[in-house]
């Protein structure tokens, strides 16, 4: 009997033990296609890179696991399920904001529920889950401050909002609404849209003659197809948008004078960004600079590279870790600033900025 | 050692079982809890799933009758309520998905819905802008289009429904299944805990089985009288201490049967000894009653002779009477002749008082003669004296002589003068000297008669003391012997009636004799009658000691039957 009680201790021990210097699996799920998926995998290979570089975490390598989620709510959803069963330890994706709120629920449905940090703007009810954690602040904080600023100086009295009809244009619609009217402000005309067919709206404006400013909540090419939609009707009225519109500027003149709010600039003077956009683009000059969401991805694998030294390569151990991040363990900081985290997974505190288009680039107008 | 005692054994069974019943119990805890928190969670999840689904179902169709009604009469009101309800609805479908335990599908399904929700709002946005335009057709072909939109919708929201309780069966089948698979393990564990019950059992009554066999052997051979010391394997400790508690028995019993046979033997050696000693005893019973028999005899005998003592008694009695008139009588002489002795001693005593004073008028005329003699000598001491002076007054005169020689006549005539007075003088000295020795010779020779003549009536007075006295002396001793007479008469006097009281003692004593003799008689017949009863006594002893060596011999004969 003692020998079996041996054997089966002697098997709990070998079970218990996990053979060391395996790689810690951690996931970048994005639409690579696009521009922001592709940034975010930039970034991503480049943090990794780093930590690896760095002798890993806890003298075990950091591995990048890549899923593309095509930009598709199914894909997505698909790629999520594959990831919650797999051995990842954490997630950080989606490149959009319409894909994350649809797959975050997703991520919990796994043996244990997994860490995911979210590298792009999504609606304040995302982090309802105790496993989300926003890396950006959301919809409802950009589309606030945009509010904020449209009826500071330039005194907007009359908006007219044409939305992507997703998770993200609704909801910084919606934040603006209510601080826009909150400010006096009124908002007396609402486009949704879905492919970019906004002309019947575009008509409406006209015809009311009383709009004072055109907000576009949208992101990726069809904000910028409706930018163009809206010079092309020949409106004049100021634009203003969310993160979404980075990426307006390319559309040069047409997107002149455009207002955007956005939680990261790349010239932000920070050392730790300066740095990190100096390694983004070297030796790539044909590469922009570093977008917000290739920021809050690279920040992000260099948060789990801390978490996972403090909690432990697995996933109740990551979610422990960085539920403390800002509370029981010091900030974290990045090059997208401090980041540090509420209870409920939102950033505790987070600069926003105006930028305008100028000349085909983004210029900081001012910081909120 | 675990191995070495039965209770550790069992405590150690008993343990192993508890713990596996404990691991039992928390195991059906844990499941419990879990199937409870399932059923909960995915009670909570149907219930919101639910709620969700029909608030999806009130939601969409709330925005076609708002979407619908502004298209007939629009308004800023209508156009918020439907926004409104539109944000309400995509809020309610974001909430939708965080419903636990939904599946891909269930998210594909909401994909679908919010794709189509999205396209019915854009149409129908677009079709109020239109009829805010006044462009009236354009927004009846746009709202047909969102139509077309809403039986897809609510054909999503259905599934999304069915999906609901599929997903609800699956899941019940899933915690079925969980609470399948708990139960066989917690049958496996209850099988386990029966078997390892089981084998602690086993192993216990083997444990037991084969030291108790060797106990009980050890028991039988202990009953049947072999009482040699057992020897045992080795056991568990509670029966290891019961076979060195047997084995002590045994060597206790051992010496006790030890005891046993040489207590038999003694007895049996007591009883002969008790049997021989009651045959003594017997016989030394019958020597008794002969010896009574002779006492009682005897004691006849004596009355007899005590009657004859008292005749001799009486004649004492008489003799006595007669003894003490002549004592009365020699009293009575005695006492005469005391007189008489007493009579004459007074007489004696005045003599000898006259012989006394004689003697004392004799010492002192002794003494004046000696002093007297004395007195001679002491004047013959001076004649002597003067004789002496006489010499020297005769050198005196002689030397003066030759002095006055030598003086011539100048000088030498005084000292011729001394030295012939001298000389005359010393002569008449010498001559009256001479006369006075003569005197006193003769005065000594007549005192020294005298002396002798006082020491002869000294020596005659003496005698006729010496006479005197014993005279005296004898008149003493017959007045003793008179008085030792009366004593001697008194004595006979009071023997005399001493004798008549031991006779009169004696009479009564001998009637007591008597009444003791014939009390001795039946004393003895009573004595004889005890003597026979010790006879047969002594007789049933015998018995008894002949019952009781046959006893010892039978007991000698069963603990022989003992092997130690």
């Amino acid at each position: 009997m003692r020998s079996a009680v041996g054997l089966v201790l002697l098997a709990s021990l070998l079970v218990g033990c996990r053979a060391p210097g395996g790689g810690i699996r951690v996931a970048l799920v994005g639409s690579f296609e696009t521009a922001e998926g592709a940034a975010a995998q930039r970034a991503a290979r480049m943090a990794v890179t780093e930590i690896n570089a760095g002798g890993g975490i806890r003298g075990r390598p950091l591995v990048l696991v890549e899923r593309d989620d095509r930009n598709n709510l199914d894909s997505a959803v698909a790629v999520a399920a594959d990831l919650a069963g797999g051995n990842v330890i954490a997630v950080v994706g989606h490149t959009a904001s319409a894909l994350t709120a649809a797959v975050t629920a997703v991520y919990r449905t796994g043996r244990e529920p997994m860490a995911l940090l979210v590298p792009v703007t999504t609606p304040p009810d995302l982090t309802r889950a105790d496993h989300v954690f926003r890396m950006v602040p959301s919809d409802s904080a950009q589309g606030a401050t945009l509010a904020g600023w449209a009826r500071g100086a330039p005194d907007f009295a009359r908006a007219a909002i044409l939305y992507q009809n997703d998770t993200y244009g609704r909801g910084v619609r919606q934040a603006f609404e209510a601080r826009f009217t909150t400010l006096g402000g009124e908002v007396v005309s609402l486009g949704p849209w879905i492919e970019p067919a906004v002309d019947a709206y575009l008509d409406r404006i006209v015809a009311r003659g009383d709009v004072d400013v055109l907000v576009l909540a949208g992101t990726g090419p069809e904000v910028s197809q409706v930018l163009e939609r809206v010079r092309t009707r020949g409106l004049t009225l100021p634009v203003l948008g969310p993160d979404g519109l980075v990426g307006v500027e390319r559309l040069g003149p047409m997107a002149q004078g455009v207002h955007l709010a956005m939680a990261y600039h790349p010239g932000a003077p920070l050392p730790a960004n300066q740095a990190f956009v100096l390694g983004y683009t070297e030796g790539s000059p044909d590469v922009d600079p570093p977008s917000q969401v290739a920021a809050s991805v690279y920040d992000a694998f260099h948060l789990l590279r801390t978490v996972i030294s403090d909690g432990g390569a697995s996933r109740r151990g990551v979610l422990g870790a960085l539920g403390r991040i800002g509370t029981v363990q010091p900030p974290f900081q990045g090059v997208t600033g401090i980041v540090s985290f509420t209870a409920q997974g939102d950033l505790a505190r987070f600069p926003l900025l105006i930028g305008a288009v100028e000349d085909g680039a983004i210029r900081l107008v001012e910081r909120r | 050692m675990l191995a070495g005692s039965l209770r550790r054994r069992l405590v150690a069974g008993m343990a192993l079982l508890a713990g596996l019943f404990l691991l039992m119990a928390l195991i059906a805890i844990a499941s419990l809890r879990s199937f409870r928190d399932t059923v909960a969670g995915e009670l909570e999840a149907v219930g919101e799933g639910a709620v969700l689904a029909s608030s999806l179902m009130s939601g969409a169709s709330a925005q076609l009758r708002t979407a619908e009604a502004y298209l007939v009469s629009p308004s800023p009101e209508l156009s918020r309520e439907f926004f409104r309800v539109g944000d309400n609805l995509h809020t309610v479908r974001r909430q939708f998905r965080q419903i636990a335990g939904l599946g891909p599908g269930d998210q594909t399904v909401l994909n679908r819905l919010a794709s189509e929700q999205a396209r019915l709002e854009v149409s129908y946005a677009t079709a109020h802008a239109l009829r805010d335009l006044g462009r009236t057709e354009e927004a009846v072909a746009e709202a047909a289009r969102a139509r077309a939109v809403v039986d897809s919708l609510v054909s999503n929201v259905q599934s999304l429904n069915r999906r609901q309780q599929t997903g609800l069966h699956a899941r019940t089948t899933t915690v079925s299944e969980q609470a399948r698979q708990r139960e066989v393990v917690l049958w496996m564990l209850f099988g386990l805990a029966i078997a390892m019950g089981a084998s602690v059992a086993v192993l216990m009554v083997r444990a037991i089985e084969a030291p108790l066999q060797e106990l009980i052997a050890a028991a039988r051979r202990f009953g049947e009288g072999d009482l040699r010391p057992i020897r045992v394997a080795s056991m568990p400790v509670e029966l290891d201490a019961l076979a060195q508690a047997m084995g002590a028995m045994g060597g206790r019993l051992r010496t006790v049967i030890d005891a046993t046979v040489r207590e038999a033997r003694s007895i049996s050696a007591s009883a002969g000894d008790l049997s021989a000693m009651s045959e003594e005893l017997a016989a030394s019973s019958h020597e008794i009653v002969k010896a009574i028999a002779q006492v009682t005899a005897g004691a006849e005998q004596q009355v007899r002779e005590v009657r004859e003592g008292d005749a001799l008694l009486g004649k004492l009695r008489d003799a006595t009477a007669q003894d003490l008139t002549a004592t009365e009588r020699v009293a009575a002489l005695g006492e005469a002749t005391r007189t008489l002795a007493s009579r004459h001693g007074t007489d004696l005593s005045t003599a000898g008082e006259a012989v006394a004073a004689l003697r004392e008028d004799i010492r002192l005329a002794t003494g004046h003669t000696r002093a007297l003699v004395r007195q001679v000598e002491a004047v013959g001491r001076v004649i002597d004296a003067a004789q002496q002076i006489a010499s020297q007054s005769e050198v005196l005169a002689l030397n003066a002589a030759v002095e006055a020689a030598r003086g011539g006549s100048a000088g030498g005539g005084g000292f011729g003068a001394v030295a012939d007075q001298t000389r005359r003088l010393t002569e008449q000295s010498r001559s009256a000297a001479t006369q006075v020795s003569e005197v006193l010779q003769g005065f000594d020779t007549r005192l020294q008669e005298v002396l002798g003549n006082l020491q002869s009536a000294a020596v005659r007075v003496a005698e006729a003391d010496a006479t005197t006295r014993r005279s005296a002396l004898a008149l003493e001793e017959i007045g003793r012997l008179v008085d030792a007479m009366r004593d001697i008469a008194a004595r006979v006097a009071r023997s005399a009636e001493d004798s008549r009281r031991v006779s009169t003692r004696s009479s009564e004593l001998r009637t007591h004799l008597e009444h003791i003799a014939q009390e001795n008689v039946m004393a003895g017949e009573a004595v004889t009658a005890a003597a026979t009863e010790q006879s047969e006594a002594t007789d049933d002893i015998a018995t008894s000691a002949a019952r009781l060596l046959e006893a010892s011999e039978r007991l000698t004969a069963l603990v022989a039957g003992f092997r130690t």
